[in-house]
């Protein structure tokens, strides 16, 4: 779609980008109702001012537009020229140059309805006036259009600016629907806008989760539940951390093949934490190595006995952290660990009786904060 | 990883260490069913027995007999010796450890040599099983009308009188040696072994355990007052009693022998010396078993 070089013309072309001819063309027509406002209350004290058509001499009119006295501009001089439409005795702006930059604003068909109109409410004037007069004071001008009157005061005596605001203004008095306007230019298909990228909000260095926890023995070891507390240290800014976790149960009761033992597992982890940071969920994955107190204390041997050691063995864990964006958030995690080499359960006089279990799950809940 | 980050690892993992260090990998010893054991190791030579008793024909003996729990060889005591009969901690035939006992009997003219290890008291419970490994040297020809005794059984009536209940001896098979039991509650041999004579080993260790219950209900197949076992596998099961029993128990390693003659002697003489080893007696609330172990 071109752009509207008429209005650009008018020297509103640094408008053009962001402003609409609509909204341009109010904001003159605002700007010269206040302006006819207070030259009506300045120049004509009393009564409010008198709207005077004033008729256009029409030699005038015709002498009034020599090719290019207004500035070059490509008037439809035949019209101006046939059309007793703006008159006036202003040298500056000539009628001619207002006509021409009117043909940039109105369709010459409705200048010329207008006038066929105007010239149908006079029946008994043969000769009707011009619906427009261009009177120059000086350093001000003035525009009659429409019964309405304006003056402009321009020091610079621009007679090419004269023109055009005199245009506008002859526009909106006369016929302010057809002022052309340029219809808004189709919406232009734009790339759909890429997802704005999260906020990135700056990693916490320490993050500390404390929560409670569920473990379950799985496999051949002593089969319990065991409920108790963990608590995490996640240390480092980046998608992949430092993570220390420690947890402690309480004592569950088991059996291994006739033997009822009380046990207690309590992991110690230490690893690495890849994690996904979201709006609101933060996933990860932790994987690493750790040691696990594994406490045993027999219960129905003639002379029960309790010991504990330590087996190492690795852990992964899968989590979400909620509340992703917040110091203080929630968290969820599951958690396997795998001992390779259980512990032996020995009692007299059978010897080994097993060993501790070889496979841990769990899962721990709990607050999620950040440092 | 930040420099700081590796810093904490490498602290972490050396508190790990260090508590690995203290006992990774080692087994949990949760406790025994073990009531009483003794591998005649170290100083408790034969302490842990209430009486070591050789005692000849002649009533020379070095204890009593049915007398209460702490009579008998005094704590360190490593041999109790008569004339015909001795009793010492030996390694000559090693088990488990480094020493066994010992019991040896020297063969007179129709002579019964006793000597025993013998385990009794109040204290014992109403099911245990009784465990030793014997170590028979070489094998002894059993006379007519003779015995060689390696295991019994006592109890007391309600009125505090002693009884023999179970006898479990050798029989001279030939060329080997067979169990069999003598049952004092029927008077008879038992002759419901499972296996139908049970040979020992000669020259090497062979495990023989009891199971025996003084408790009322001890009346059945499934229940039963006694059963026995030779290397694990069980060759008896004595459902019942009719005599009565009580919660006094008197359990011997025994070698006990009348008519007894070396078969590798030309002609057999009955002055053999008689001699079998054992080791890790055990008294236990579950079966010990040839893998058992032993505080």
């Amino acid at each position: 779609m071109p752009q509207p070089e008429p209005l650009r013309s008018l020297g509103y072309g640094r408008f053009l980008c962001d402003v609409r001819v609509v909204g341009l063309v109010t904001r003159f027509a605002l700007f010269a109702t206040l302006g006819a406002s207070f030259d009506a209350h300045a120049e004509a004290p009393g009564p409010a001012p008198e709207v005077r058509e004033l008729r256009a001499p029409r030699q005038e009119s015709t002498a009034a537009v020599p090719a290019g006295a207004s500035g070059g501009e490509a008037a439809p001089q035949s019209m101006a020229r046939s059309s007793p439409f703006i008159g006036g005795t202003s040298t500056c702006p000539l009628p001619a140059s207002v006509w021409t930059e009117l043909g940039t604003l109105v369709p010459t068909e409705r200048l010329v309805a207008y006038q066929a109109t105007r010239a149908a409410s006079s029946p008994m004037e043969s000769n009707p006036p011009p619906a427009v007069e261009i009177i120059d004071l000086g350093l001000k001008f003035r525009v009659l259009a429409g019964g309405r009157a304006r003056e402009y005061r321009d020091d610079a005596q621009d007679c090419t600016y004269r023109a055009r605001v005199a245009a506008v203004f002859v526009a909106l008095a006369v016929d302010p629907a057809a002022v052309l306007v340029e219809p808004p230019p189709p919406p232009v298909p734009t790339p759909a806008p890429a997802s704005p990228p999260p906020p990135v909000v700056p990693a916490r260095l320490v993050q500390v989760e404390i929560g409670v926890a569920v473990d379950r023995s799985l496999g051949t070891g002593p089969q319990a539940t065991q409920l108790g507390g963990g608590l995490r240290v996640i240390l480092g800014r980046g998608p992949v951390a430092l993570v220390v976790g420690a947890a402690a149960f309480l004592a569950k009761d088991a059996e291994l093949n006739g033997l009822r033992v009380n046990q207690r597992h309590d992991p110690l982890d230490l690893g690495l934490r890849a994690r996904w940071q979201g709006s609101f969920v933060e996933p990860y994955v932790e994987i690493g190595l750790g040691l696990a107190l594994i406490y045993e204390e027999a219960l129905n041997l003639d002379t029960n006995a309790s010991g504990q050691t330590v087996e190492p063995g690795g852990f992964a864990v899968i989590g979400a952290r909620l509340a992703a964006q917040s110091r203080v958030g929630f968290f969820v995690a599951g958690r396997v660990e795998w001992i390779p080499s259980p512990v032996q359960i020995r009692a007299l006089p059978t010897g080994v009786v097993g060993h501790a279990p070889a496979f841990w799950a769990g899962a721990t809940c709990g607050l999620s904060v950040g440092f | 990883m930040k420099a700081s980050s590796r810093r904490v690892a490498l602290v972490v993992f050396g508190i790990l260490g260090a508590g690995c260090g203290q006992g990774c990998g080692q087994g949990l010893d949760v406790g025994s069913d073990v009531i009483w054991s003794s591998r005649f190791e170290g100083d408790a030579g034969l302490s842990e027995w209430t009486k070591a008793w050789p005692k000849s024909w002649n009533g020379v003996d070095g204890g009593g007999m049915g007398g209460d729990p702490g009579t008998g060889v005094a704590a360190g005591s490593v041999s109790n010796k008569s004339a015909s009969s001795m009793i010492a901690v030996s390694a000559a035939q090693g088990h488990t450890g480094s020493h066994e006992a010992q019991l040896q009997i020297s063969m007179t003219d129709q002579q019964q040599i006793n000597c025993s290890l013998t385990r009794t008291g109040i204290t014992l419970p109403e099911r245990a099983y009784y465990s030793a490994w014997y170590y028979l040297p070489q094998r002894y020809s059993v006379g007519p009308g003779g015995f060689w005794l390696i295991m019994k059984f006592r109890r007391r009536d309600g009125n505090g009188t002693q009884h023999e209940l179970y006898d479990l001896g050798l029989k001279d098979a030939g060329t080997d040696m067979t169990l069999h039991l003598y049952n004092w509650d029927k008077g008879t041999n038992e002759s419901s072994l499972d296996a139908l004579n049970p040979q020992v080993p000669i020259g090497t260790w062979f495990q023989l355990e009891a199971y025996y219950c003084y408790a009322p209900e001890c009346n059945s197949a499934s229940d039963p007052a006694f059963s026995l076992w030779l290397d694990g596998a069980k060759i008896l099961v004595i459902p019942s009693r009719t005599t009565e029993v009580t919660s006094w128990v008197a359990w011997e390693i025994s070698n006990i022998g009348l008519s007894l003659t070396d078969p590798n002697k030309t002609p057999p003489t009955t002055s053999a010396t008689v001699t079998l080893f054992a080791d890790d007696a055990a008294i236990s609330l579950k079966p010990v078993g040839r893998t058992g172990q032993l505080p």
